[in-house]
């Protein structure tokens, strides 16, 4: 890869181009499931906002996609096509609520497809060919994991920046709804660093096996979404 | 299989029950071909429920529960066509196994056309267990096959919730190109989190899931199912259409008997969609 001898400026300025919320995926209309909890009137403030979201980042994030961007960027480093294979069906089975799994979908192409011509790396193109054919399907995760390796980031660069990519959407769609002040929203961003700094720390050590997460109510609240009566999010 | 902090059950004393079934079908109706079993693990006579001819088994366990280093291997085949409803005669207990845990394998291949239905009664897992447990579905072209499961946080009865060391079970299915459907991982350890927190358990102590794969699914199943889980104000739960056209249903609850109402509810509904033919009385 060209990109190898990137120093750390190059590093830091694309780490923060991939992790912005201006990179579009469409993140902003993705709520997965928090928009039930807000309509059921079940998160209603800050409190009750950082408790789902606590579940969101030490379940989901850090046992399921934050650990699918470690693998994918590994994977990727080892120009193993069949474990990435592997890694985008295995998460395409373990995202049980539709909505939830075609959020993945729609964001990781989306990012695919603008990262693509940016960062012109075969393995990209190759993992967008699997997903036209019908082999993967294109996860958030997988492509922020691709990505990161393509662009020269670390493992630990690309797990805290996709970590906090999540976080910051989940947290400006919950500002929106709940709502709340720009402000608060960025006093709780900040209070889930020390959170998103010890899941990322876990999750190098993880491999396939370990990929699952149990967040019951959660996910339930993701496959009510489907009914609910008026939708501003699409998950 | 990583599980990290356990000494595998294998190592240590303990029952090591084995269980081999292959079921196929002869003169309409489907019989044990085979069988092989080590105790404590073995199956009452089949019987016949419906004129379909499927075979309903009870799976016994005369030993009443899972002590210390026990480890129980289920592999059950069903060849082209069979049709076998798959049940236990009683709750499983998982008793407290101090320094090590217990293990469960079961492995399921379910042939073209054939239907399996593999409803355990609840799982209980005392103060002070571990439990390890791997499900594995491999389904072929034209299976139909329904999964539903029950997890108790404890004996309730005597105000025993979420006490147990660490429960941790996953389940796998693959279609019959070896593609991954399904992938679930119930992985609970009550001593590292609040299970009241939202997201996770919230006011709730019982976790259920009906898992369906089918031809013929379609996707207003998930939506009735939704809507008949809603009829349940104790029942927090919901349907979706999972990655490659099969359903899942998962439900949270107070108590193992309600859960088994709308988990039975659920059975019936779907079967009804995919099989023509309601739920038999399953008498326990």
């Amino acid at each position: 890869m060209i990109l190898d001898q990137m120093d750390t400026g190059r590093q830091l300025l694309g780490l923060l181009q991939f992790s912005d919320s201006f990179f579009p995926t469409g993140g902003f209309s993705q709520s997965y499931g928090l928009e039930t909890y807000v309509q059921y009137g079940l998160v209603d403030g800050g409190g009750s906002f950082r408790e789902v979201l606590t579940t969101f980042i030490d379940h989901v994030l850090g046992r399921e996609d934050g650990l699918a961007v470690s693998l994918t960027w590994k994977a990727a480093t080892a120009e193993d096509y069949s474990t990435l294979v592997q890694i985008d069906q295995i998460l395409s089975s373990t995202k049980m609520a539709r909505e939830s799994r075609t959020a993945s979908v729609k964001t990781g192409c989306r990012m695919l497809r603008t990262a693509g011509p940016l960062l012109d790396a075969p393995i990209i193109w190759e993992y967008l060919k699997l997903i036209e054919t019908g082999f993967c399907s294109g996860h958030h995760a997988m492509a922020f994991g691709l990505v990161g390796c393509c662009a020269g980031l670390t493992l630990k660069q690309t797990t805290l920046g996709y970590l906090y990519n999540a976080v910051a959407a989940m947290v400006n769609n919950g500002v929106r709804l709940i709502p709340l002040g720009q402000q608060e929203g960025q006093y709780i961003l900040w209070d889930l660093i020390p959170l998103l700094n010890r899941v990322a720390s876990e999750i190098p050590w993880k491999t396939l096996d370990n990929l699952g997460s149990t967040a019951p109510a959660l996910e339930i609240r993701a496959m009510q979404h489907e009914r609910l009566y008026t939708r501003l999010f699409m998950s | 299989m990583t599980y990290p902090g356990t000494p595998s059950a294998l190592d240590l004393a303990g029952k090591h029950g084995r269980l081999k079934l292959i079921f196929g079908v002869s003169g309409g109706k489907t019989v044990l071909r085979d069988g092989a079993w080590a105790a404590p693990l073995k199956i009452a006579k089949s019987f016949y429920l419906e004129r379909s001819g499927e075979a309903f088994i009870y799976l016994l366990n005369p030993s009443g529960g899972m002590v210390r280093g026990d480890s129980y291997v289920l592999e059950v085949n069903l060849e082209a066509g069979a049709e076998v409803f798959l049940t236990t005669q009683a709750a499983t207990k998982i008793y407290k196994t101090p320094g090590g845990g217990v293990e469960q394998r079961c492995t399921f291949r379910v042939g073209e056309e054939a239907l399996l239905e593999y409803f355990p009664d609840p799982v209980i897992p005392f103060a002070g267990s571990r439990f390890n447990g791997e499900t594995e579905v491999l389904l072929s072209a034209g299976a139909t096959v329904f999964l539903g499961e029950i997890l108790a946080p404890g004996r309730t009865q005597r105000g025993e919730i979420f006490q147990f060391d660490r429960y941790y079970s996953r389940t796998r299915v693959y279609n019959r190109e070896g593609v991954s459907v399904l992938w679930d991982v119930v992985d609970l350890e009550p001593g590292q989190w609040n299970y009241k927190a939202r997201g996770l358990y919230e006011n709730y102590t019982h976790l259920a899931h009906l898992f369906i794969f089918s031809g013929g699914i379609k996707p207003e199943l998930a939506d009735e199912l939704h809507e008949f889980i809603t009829h349940f104000p104790d029942v927090l739960g919901s349907s979706s259409l999972t990655c490659r056209g099969g359903i899942m249903a998962r439900l949270l609850g107070k108590r193992s008997s309600e859960l088994e109402i709308v988990l039975r509810g659920c059975w019936d509904l779907a079967r009804q969609r995919l099989l023509g033919r309601p739920a038999p009385i399953i008498r326990k």
